[in-house]
This record gives C-alpha cells, sequence and structure tokens, in this order.
C-alpha cells in the first residue's frame, strides 16, 4: 500500500508518531529554526525547503505501508493553488510549486492522507476580538450566548466557506492530477477548552492578551461547523474526512489537554491515534 | 400701534425672503437651541429623507451614532440593513410605527414577531421587510435578530444627544390580529397580504399626536438628557389608498403631520423642529427641489436644508460644501418678477400683516 502524506503544520505529529522522518529530509541542528512560542517538535517543520521524504516500510494496523510525505513549509506559500484562471464558466486552477511536487510523487499511489491547512481557523477559534456574537448550530441544540448578536448562519457559512475552499481546491487539483489514488482529508484538533497551563500558545500569546479567549461553547460550533463544512465540500469529489480520533476529545468536545504540544497542534499520541483511527477506518485494525 | 412693526424682519414674508438668494434666506430664525457640530452625537430614524440627514452629517464631520454596526462577520454585500439608519429598523414612516417599535424596545408591550417565509426558505420580518431584504434563514434566527435590534434600539437613547426624527406618512397598513403597523403594506413586496387582518389605516392628527407624544414621552424618559428634532419629509407620497388623489393624501399628510410637529414643539422644551420640509416645498424653491417626478428630493435640495442646518443650528461646522456653490447663486426673484408681484399686491390681511413701515 503507497501512501502519500501532505500536510502543513498538523502532519508533523502524524510523522512524528511514524518514525524518524527529520533526518530524511536532511534537518540538522543546525538547520533547524527556533520558533519562538512553539513546541520543538515543531521548530524543524520550517527547517528545510519543499521536498519529498519517503518513509520505510511499516506496519500499520495489518497493513504494510510506504508513505512518501511532502511537508508543507510555513515559509513556502501557505496556500496551495497559486491561482485559478477563469474562462467564461472554465476555471482553472494553478497548484504553487509545492503542490505539483506533490503531485508527480504521489502518481500511482493508492491513498493520499492531506493534513493541509487548519492554522487560519486560529484566529477565529481563539480570540475574543469581535463584538459578542453567535449564531444558531443546524444539528446541536446549544442556547445562544445572552447578549451577543446572533449572525445568521448563512453569513457564518460564508466565512468557514473561505477556509474550507482553499483544502477543497488543494485536493480537487490533486485529485485530478493523481486520478485513482483515493484521498482522505484529516482535519486538525479540535479546541482546547482553555490556554491555562498551556506552554506553547503559537504566536497568539499577545492576541490572547489583548483580546481575551472567545467563549469555549462558541469556540466549538465554530469548530463542528467547520467539520460539517469540510465534509459537505469534499465528499462530492469522493474525498472522505476524518474527524478527531475517538478519544482525542473531552466529554465536552474540547480537545485533550494531554495530547496537545500548544495552541492548536496535537503531540506524538494525537499523531498515533489519528494512524489507529485511519486503519480502522480502512479495516486495517488488527 | 402696529405690534407687527416691533417684530424682527423674519417675522414677515417679505422681509424673510425677499433677498438675494435662497441660501440667504432666514429658514431657521428662531431655534430653541443649537449644536456643537464636533460633539454632539444625533442619531437618526423616519422616512428615506432621514437618510440624506445622516449621510450628510457624517459627510460634514458630524458625530452620526449608530447602535447597530455591521458585524465583521456579515459580509459587507450583505443586504442586511446597516447603515441606512442609527438602527437597523429601516424606514419608520408613520409616528405609530415608531411609538410601536418604542415601546417594544423599552419593555412596554411585548416583541412582535411578524415574520413570513419567502418562496426561496428565508425568514423575513415584515416590520422590518425593505430593511434587512436578505432575511433569515431560520424563524428562531429572525426572532433572535429582533430581539438583538430592540435592545440596540434601547442602547441608541443612551448613546445619542440628539434623536432627529423625520415624520413621513400618515397612511399605514395595520395587522389587527396583533395589533401592530407596518413600514410597508405586506402585499407590495412579500406577497404576504391577508385581507382578513391587514387593514389599512390612515392616522388623523389626533392619532399621530398621540403616537408622538407617546414616543417623545419613552425617549425622555430613557435618556432625560436627550434633544428631539423634528422634520417633515418632503418626499410626495408615492400612492394614496384613501378614495382620492396621491397629490391630496400628500398634501393632507404633510399638513398633518406639519401640525403635529408643531404641537409637540409648543409642548415640550427638549423637542424642537427644523424647516427641511418648509425649504423644500415652500412656494420660493418654485418646486425646483423636486427631481423630475415632483415627488423625491433633489441632491441640491438636499444640500441646501443641510447648508441651513449647519450654518443655523450648528457651531464649530468644518469646511463649506461644494454643493452649496450653486445654490449661492440661484435668485429668489428676478428683477421682472418683482415687478410682477408689485402689481399684483392687492389688499389683504396678509399683505397688511406683512406690510413694512417705510424706511
Amino acid at each position: 500500500m503507497k501512501i502519500g502524506l501532505i500536510g502543513h503544520s498538523h502532519v508533523v505529529c502524524l510523522l512524528d508518531a511514524m518514525g524518524p522522518w527529520r533526518d530524511l529530509m536532511g534537518i540538522t541542528a543546525a538547520t533547524t529554526v527556533a520558533r519562538p512560542g512553539f513546541a520543538k517538535a515543531l521548530d524543524s517543520w520550517v527547517s528545510t525547503g519543499p521536498k519529498v521524504v519517503k518513509m520505510p516500510a511499516r506496519q500499520i494496523g495489518k497493513m504494510t505501508v510506504d508513505v512518501a510525505a511532502v511537508v508543507v513549509l510555513a515559509h513556502a506559500d501557505y496556500d496551495l493553488i497559486g491561482k485559478a484562471d477563469v474562462q467564461g464558466r472554465e476555471i482553472t486552477l494553478r497548484p504553487t510549486p509545492t503542490l505539483a511536487l506533490a503531485a508527480e510523487a504521489f502518481k500511482g499511489y493508492d491513498l493520499i492522507i492531506s493534513v493541509t491547512f487548519g492554522g487560519e481557523m486560529t484566529g477565529l477559534l481563539w480570540l475574543d476580538d469581535l463584538p459578542p456574537y453567535d449564531f444558531i448550530e443546524e444539528t446541536v441544540p446549544v442556547p445562544t450566548r445572552s447578549g451577543a448578536q446572533i449572525i445568521d448562519r448563512l453569513y457564518v457559512k460564508r466565512v468557514l466557506d473561505g477556509k474550507v475552499s482553499r483544502v477543497h481546491m488543494a485536493l480537487s487539483w490533486l485529485g485530478n492530477a493523481c486520478r485513482g489514488s483515493r484521498i482522505i482529508h484529516i482535519m486538525p484538533p479540535p479546541p482546547l477548552e482553555n490556554t491555562s497551563g498551556l506552554a506553547h500558545l503559537e504566536g497568539f500569546a499577545g492576541a490572547l492578551r489583548e483580546h481575551g479567549e472567545l467563549d469555549g461553547t462558541l469556540r466549538l460550533k465554530l469548530y463542528r461547523a467547520y467539520l460539517r463544512q469540510m465534509i459537505a465540500a469534499l465528499n462530492p469529489n469522493g474525498t472522505a474526512v476524518m474527524a478527531p480520533p475517538p478519544g482525542a476529545q473531552t466529554s465536552s468536545g474540547y480537545f485533550r489537554k494531554d495530547l496537545a504540544i500548544g495552541l492548536t497542534h496535537g503531540n506524538v499520541r494525537y499523531g498515533a491515534m489519528n494512524w489507529e483511527a485511519l486503519a480502522a477506518g480502512l479495516g486495517w485494525a488488527q | 400701534m402696529n405690534p407687527y412693526h416691533q417684530l424682527p424682519p423674519h417675522h414677515h414674508w417679505k422681509t424673510q425672503i425677499e433677498v438675494e438668494s435662497l441660501a440667504a434666506i432666514d429658514y431657521d430664525p428662531s431655534p430653541k437651541w443649537s449644536f456643537d457640530l464636533s460633539t454632539a452625537r444625533f442619531a437618526t430614524a423616519g422616512s428615506c429623507f432621514a437618510q440624506h440627514f445622516a449621510r450628510v452629517l457624517r459627510e460634514n464631520g458630524g458625530k452620526y451614532v449608530e447602535s447597530e454596526i455591521r458585524h465583521p462577520l456579515v459580509p459587507e454585500t450583505a443586504k442586511h440593513g446597516y447603515g441606512l439608519f442609527s438602527a437597523r429598523y429601516g424606514n419608520i414612516y408613520t409616528t405609530r410605527q415608531l411609538r410601536e417599535l418604542l415601546e417594544q424596545a423599552f419593555g412596554v408591550r411585548p416583541t412582535v414577531y411578524d415574520l413570513v417565509q419567502r418562496p426561496d426558505k428565508r425568514w423575513i420580518d415584515l416590520l422590518r421587510l425593505r430593511a434587512i431584504p436578505d432575511g433569515f434563514t431560520s424563524r428562531e434566527e429572525a426572532m433572535l435578530d429582533r430581539d438583538y435590534h430592540l435592545g440596540r434600539v434601547r442602547a441608541l437613547f443612551d448613546m445619542s444627544d440628539v434623536f432627529v426624527f423625520t415624520l413621513g406618512l400618515t397612511e399605514c397598513w395595520e395587522n389587527r390580529e396583533i395589533d401592530i403597523c407596518y413600514p410597508i403594506c405586506p402585499g407590495v413586496i412579500e406577497n404576504a397580504f391577508r385581507p382578513e387582518v391587514h387593514h389599512f389605516l390612515n392616522l388623523d392628527y389626533d392619532a399621530c399626536l398621540k403616537d408622538l407624544r407617546r414616543s417623545i414621552e419613552l425617549i425622555h424618559q430613557a435618556n432625560p438628557a436627550i434633544r428631539i428634532l423634528l422634520t417633515v419629509s418632503p418626499v410626495m407620497l408615492v400612492a394614496s389608498f384613501e378614495p382620492r388623489g396621491a397629490l391630496q393624501s400628500s398634501v393632507a399628510s404633510k399638513a398633518i403631520l406639519r401640525a403635529v410637529a408643531d404641537r409637540c414643539v409648543r409642548d415640550f422644551d427638549y423637542v424642537d423642529y427644523f424647516p427641511s420640509f418648509d425649504i423644500v416645498t415652500g412656494p420660493q424653491a418654485r418646486g425646483q427641489f423636486y427631481q423630475p417626478d415632483l415627488r423625491e428630493v433633489t441632491p441640491e435640495g438636499v444640500a441646501l436644508v443641510m447648508d441651513v442646518f449647519f450654518r443655523q443650528r450648528c457651531t464649530n461646522v468644518g469646511a463649506a460644501r461644494s454643493e452649496m456653490a450653486e445654490i449661492q447663486k440661484l435668485p429668489v426673484f428676478s428683477v421682472a418678477e418683482k415687478a410682477l408681484i408689485k402689481a399684483m399686491q392687492v389688499e389683504c390681511d396678509e399683505i397688511l400683516l406683512g406690510h413694512m413701515p417705510e424706511a
């Protein structure tokens, strides 16, 4: 089973759970760029140019897999689609070099796993920097915040669509470039309940100090809406969306702090849970 | 002794109106108060004409209060009623509509949710029909938005020093089942007309006065320091449901509203009238401030009204407005016209009242 793995920073925990990958990427202590405010595991994420790393064959559940990974670097283009050419009703998506590299590397692969994007949700999911608001969730009857302006869900959807479309466009292009490969998109972790005791606020320390943390219930609602919209956007193209693995959330739905290495990222254990959930979902579980 | 001889010049038609230009007329000679434009916070409501007032006030650096500002999550392109008035109530044409809005906002009567679902499945608030054409995804969202809106209307009066209300119409449509009146007939836009409950209503002087007095009292209770400036919209009725012409209904309606405003100015020391209606519709304007449809007011008319407002009602006004350059050149009477007027003068009480002693 050949698996292509492409991701932004949220892919790091999956790679860490597979074994050493930094050496294969050519990341050394000398090339490592420290990222103040981020856990050490994320330092090396930005330490090399776009390249394909082939991991040694390994067992996931009862399946032997060869994984080739493309890590989308923080200093490379964050977007994976450089531009979209529109001619009449025809829209042609143009990939960034990183996505083109992934498509080339993943040709003929059985499965492509995307752990792309997610960082663009951080501000919305954490900062209390907007006038008090709330929205009605169609599926979960949660009371709205008193005194908050209720934003029609049409507009909330539009905001989230802007974020979902980055994943959607990238994976649509990748799906076309790698016909025959199954694609699964793994969601970034849900929000933590709060920041107390967190060592790494991942660049948001100042903003959180200035604006405060957004109400937790609202953060969960936004995450659930983001997940629903991701599913609605990707499923019609045949791309499956994997929600956070079972057991990764508290009874209220927050991300478990013991699985986090910072404000938004999961640790190696969380990476392993994702592989287990993937194996279970694909019928590879032992 | 003729007591009129002791009066200042503006008391006489001749000396008030026969001046070198329209802009030179002393339109608002006896205001109860004026405003420091650099500090006074203005809120507006009323008919379409109030929108012009708000716009020009902002353009001239006036502090315009908006208690409902577009939330950053609501796209700029959304038709959700922001920026037209100080809160998202849309046009408030009648004194009845104002009273009912304030009664709901201040909790005097329960909130009225009069909602219908359009064929496109969006829910519409019939009480803010044109204010929020995008509507709402669900009935619940529409209700919660109405609650929020009423809260912001309540807050508006704490945030403002001056409430400018433009009286627009006396004709309206009411729902007798739930005792509420609409800004526009529910059948005009949303095909939501139900003849069994929706009835035409033309508010007479007494009804308008009662509504307006109640509104003024509610506002004053909420903020005793606030001043209320009444204007009457010079925009004529687009249609009348009375068995008579739109012209007759327009004149009757405006006359009632003007009289009601006058009564309230006499009754409340914190209420005053600003003569935008008089400036645009008075014979000195010769109808030149009406658009070709003779119903809507031209930009020049709005500019003149606002120029008078800034000049006669405000201190600390910024730079002069370029729109006024042309207005200031317009003569009230040509030389030939002045001769004609003299020839046509006949002895009547009014002329006697206007007769000034020879210098």
